[in-house]
């Protein structure tokens, strides 16, 4: 039975009336009153996820966490001994199937610790971290007041930091929903499409299927060796990522949101009713009996079981709790619960999938995840992709036996014969903060203005951890990031329009905001690939 | 990366049958044929149980045992990069150019080993020098820079010329930071007038196990047991923590 029930940050208006939010600011006070190496100080808390202040991360400038602007004023001594920082310290999961437990447990300890504070200072013995749903009614988009106001009981506002701009970098700070766009029209030179619970309707938590684009809804297999540059789960992609850059947002390519990076964001109060959200999907995705957590051992006993640093976090008045997915793979072994685990409204791709190319189809009669599925190359394009201003298109060129291999799965497509998905990939994208965002469109004619095409945009990836990952000493060996975009629904228009006779595909990348002079993100590859049961 | 998860099994398996073929085939040897002259790879004191007879074959078995494992994620990578009709090929091309690179730095052990040879010195001298700056050589920065290279994956052409040709070059500069990385280690078998093979083993077994680690930043520090010690005490955590679940039960 659940002790704690985790409820809307919107309640009383997101305002310091909504009791919840009130103890919060009085428990991230508390914890940031203490010193860096304090395990139950906020900026312990916050290296735990990353961090750029140890000398083997800070880079001596922005965003190393003594150049934050504004505040909070983030302390950078006194360090904790190596042994505790190696043990503690830039744990956090990302482009991996370790990416919804890790957060979980995370939490869980963040939770505990600002508990005993609120206990401490004369709150509520039950409370427990509200979530930001930016899904729900109204302008829940909008950021819960309670953030935006400078003061709270006549000192500076715990919950407020000067480094969060919002999507539009003009310190408007709001998630982008479809609703969202539509009470903030984009500026002019703006470029992205609108956050969503899309990933609710998958069913396979690493693979794909019928419901489910690769690499599924909790991310990729992530196991023995480095080197391989894997791309965001589907709920870590959207909307984990896109909210991390909409709300921390993106001034300039030396000033950036908390949010923004991981080794700040969770310097940022409103990360931990973000990342209570994310949870909170990946449980409603669980109250959906078919939707399995996977049970391979590798998952279950978690990164310690290959050799990683396993799952640890620091808990108030007792030992270290140490835990593996096995030990939160479900609420009914959590002490928390939500006040809403309300499914969204599915949506079967396959059945419109089917319809836009033309086959009768009815619902949801396509297996989850069909067997023996082929994934090969179609094509690529030839050199390294330098993303410039406000956009750079490249051509990929498709090989013509595998391209003929797609058109024959269009040809034939029906309930019993799914069409292939078709995918766009692009490898080791790296670069300097420039944009929060890339917009892909696919077939976009020479010339034409993309916001002019909204049907040939096939996904707006967010760029969050780009920094990090572009560093050539960091962990990922400067590899970048990688993204997967499902561009078969475009596919499937060229097919029906008789356009996918030709040998290149024209690829387009727009930046959220054209970018500065001099600037540029780099694709090493664009390629396109395909999956499906021609082999 | 996107890949193909029935040819990733098939690339694992294939590689680990062949490093065990070539394993068994090299025990089967020292243990059936003991008197079998040396002359070859080996250090003149080298003894019973050290073979060979063609070097170049020797050496080319000797590397498929102890690299080949380490061979599955860049040809699992080689294969997903380009278009399935071609992966063979590619694969030949970029396990040719991995070889050719262990073939040349094959030749530059086996001299050195001669020269040892011919200069008299008693076999303990060069295996204990030897295994000195193969530990020097295991903490370096140097070492770690090499080892970051090895992880290193970068995109490659898909059609044509280029596509042959990126494979092969991927090929090669693997194998060039791979015998940066392992030609210490490598030597000091050869040096062994006994228990050649086993110190194979113990090798392959420290080489694959550095391949486990994370890429770190390139500093003096000891390395490459630490993951493997961690697998180990995880499985055993693991177990005593199942047994003790089931004895509650």
């Amino acid at each position: 039975m659940a002790k704690y029930t985790r409820a809307n940050a919107w309640n009383n208006g997101g305002t310091f009336s909504n009791n919840d939010l009130h103890w919060y600011a009085i428990g991230v006070r508390a914890m940031m009153n203490r010193q860096l190496n304090d395990s139950a100080s906020w900026w312990f808390f916050a290296a735990i996820h990353g961090e750029y202040v140890t000398p083997a991360n800070d880079p001596g400038s922005f965003p190393g966490w003594g150049y934050i602007p504004g505040v909070p004023k983030v302390p950078t001594t006194p360090l904790p001994v190596p042994n505790v920082i190696n043990t503690y310290w830039d744990q956090c999961q990302h482009q991996s199937w370790f990416f919804t437990p890790w957060h979980r447990g995370y939490l869980v300890a963040l939770e505990a610790q600002l508990r005993t504070d609120i206990i401490q200072a004369g709150g509520p013995a039950d409370w427990a971290l509200p979530y930001w749903n930016y899904f729900g009614p109204g302008d829940a988009f909008d950021i819960p007041p309670a953030f935006t106001l400078q003061d709270f009981n006549g000192a500076p506002n715990p919950l407020f930091v000067t480094a969060r701009y919002g999507p539009y970098a003009n310190n408007i700070v709001f998630d982008l929903t479809a609703a969202a766009i539509k009470k903030y029209p984009p500026p002019p030179k703006f470029t992205g499409k609108p956050i969503t619970e899309n990933c609710l309707s998958n069913t396979v938590y690493t693979g794909s299927g019928a419901n489910t684009k690769l690499p599924g809804f909790g991310g990729p297999l992530t196991g023995f060796w480095h080197g391989d540059v894997y791309p965001s789960g589907n709920l870590e992609s959207d909307p984990h990522n896109a909210t991390h850059v909409w709300v921390g947002g993106i001034v300039s390519s030396t000033n950036w949101g908390l949010m923004y990076d991981p080794g700040l964001a969770a310097l940022d109060p409103i990360f931990y009713l973000h990342h209570a959200n994310i949870d909170r999907m990946w449980a409603v995705w669980n109250s959906n009996p078919s939707n399995k957590n996977p049970s391979d051992e590798n998952w279950l006993k978690g990164p310690a079981a290959s050799g990683e640093r396993e799952f640890i976090m620091p808990m108030p008045n007792t030992t270290p709790w140490r835990y593996s997915p096995a030990d939160v793979n479900s609420l009914n072994l959590m002490n928390y619960t939500y006040d809403n685990l309300q499914q969204a409204p599915s949506v079967n791709l396959l059945t419109s999938r089917l319809s836009g190319l033309g086959v009768a189809a009815t619902q949801a009669t396509a297996p989850a995840a069909p067997a023996r599925k082929t994934v090969e190359l179609v094509g690529t394009n030839s050199d390294l992709l330098a993303i410039t201003g406000a956009g750079t298109s490249t051509s990929v060129l498709l090989d013509d036996q595998v391209r003929q291999k797609v058109v024959r799965s269009l040809l034939t497509a029906s309930q019993a014969a799914i069409p292939d998905r078709i995918y766009l990939n692009l490898e080791n994208v790296r670069g300097a903060q420039g944009a929060s965002a890339l917009s892909i469109f696919v077939n976009l004619p020479e010339g034409a203005n993309p916001s002019d095409h909204p049907e040939l945009l096939a996904e707006t990836v967010t760029l969050f951890g780009l920094h990090r990952a572009s560093l050539v000493d960091g962990k990922h060996l400067g590899g970048g990031l990688s993204f997967l975009v499902d561009i078969s629904p475009i596919v499937d228009l060229m097919h029906v329009d008789n356009q996918l006779n030709d040998d290149n595909l024209r690829v387009t990348i727009v930046p959220s905001f054209p970018l500065s002079e001099g600037a540029s993100i780099t694709v090493g590859r664009v390629s396109v690939y395909r999956e499906g049961r021609e082999p | 990366m996107i890949f193909d998860d029935r040819d990733r099994v098939r690339v694992r398996n294939t590689v680990l049958a062949v490093a065990s073929l070539a394993w068994l085939f090299l025990w089967m040897r020292s243990l059936w044929s003991p008197g079998l002259p040396h002359q070859h790879m080996h250090h003149p004191a080298a003894g019973a149980g050290a073979v060979s007879v063609a070097p170049a074959f020797d050496w080319i078995l000797m590397f498929a045992a102890m690299m080949a494992p380490t061979l599955i994620p860049p040809i699992q990578f080689v294969r997903s990069n380009g278009l399935a009709r071609r992966r063979a090929r590619s694969t030949w091309l970029f396990v040719t150019g991995y070889t050719a690179v262990w073939v040349l730095a094959g030749v530059c052990m086996m001299l050195v080993v001669a020269a040892l040879g011919s200069s008299r010195l008693p076999q303990s001298l060069p295996v204990g020098a030897f295994f000195l700056v193969a530990l020097i050589w295991q903490c370096s920065p140097a070492k770690q820079a090499c080892l970051n290279r090895c992880h290193k994956h970068k995109p490659l052409a898909a059609f044509g010329r280029a596509a042959d040709v990126d494979a092969l070059v991927f090929g090669a500069d693997k194998g060039v930071w791979c015998v940066a990385s392992c030609w210490a280690w490598m030597l000091l078998p050869m040096l062994l007038a006994t228990g050649h093979l086993w110190a194979m083993m113990a090798v392959t077994i420290l080489i694959f196990c550095e391949r486990l680690e994370s890429p770190a930043p390139a500093r003096w520090q000891w390395r490459g047991l630490g993951r493997a010690y961690r697998i180990v005490s995880a499985w055993v955590r693991f177990r005593v923590r199942a047994s003790a679940a089931e004895q509650n039960a």
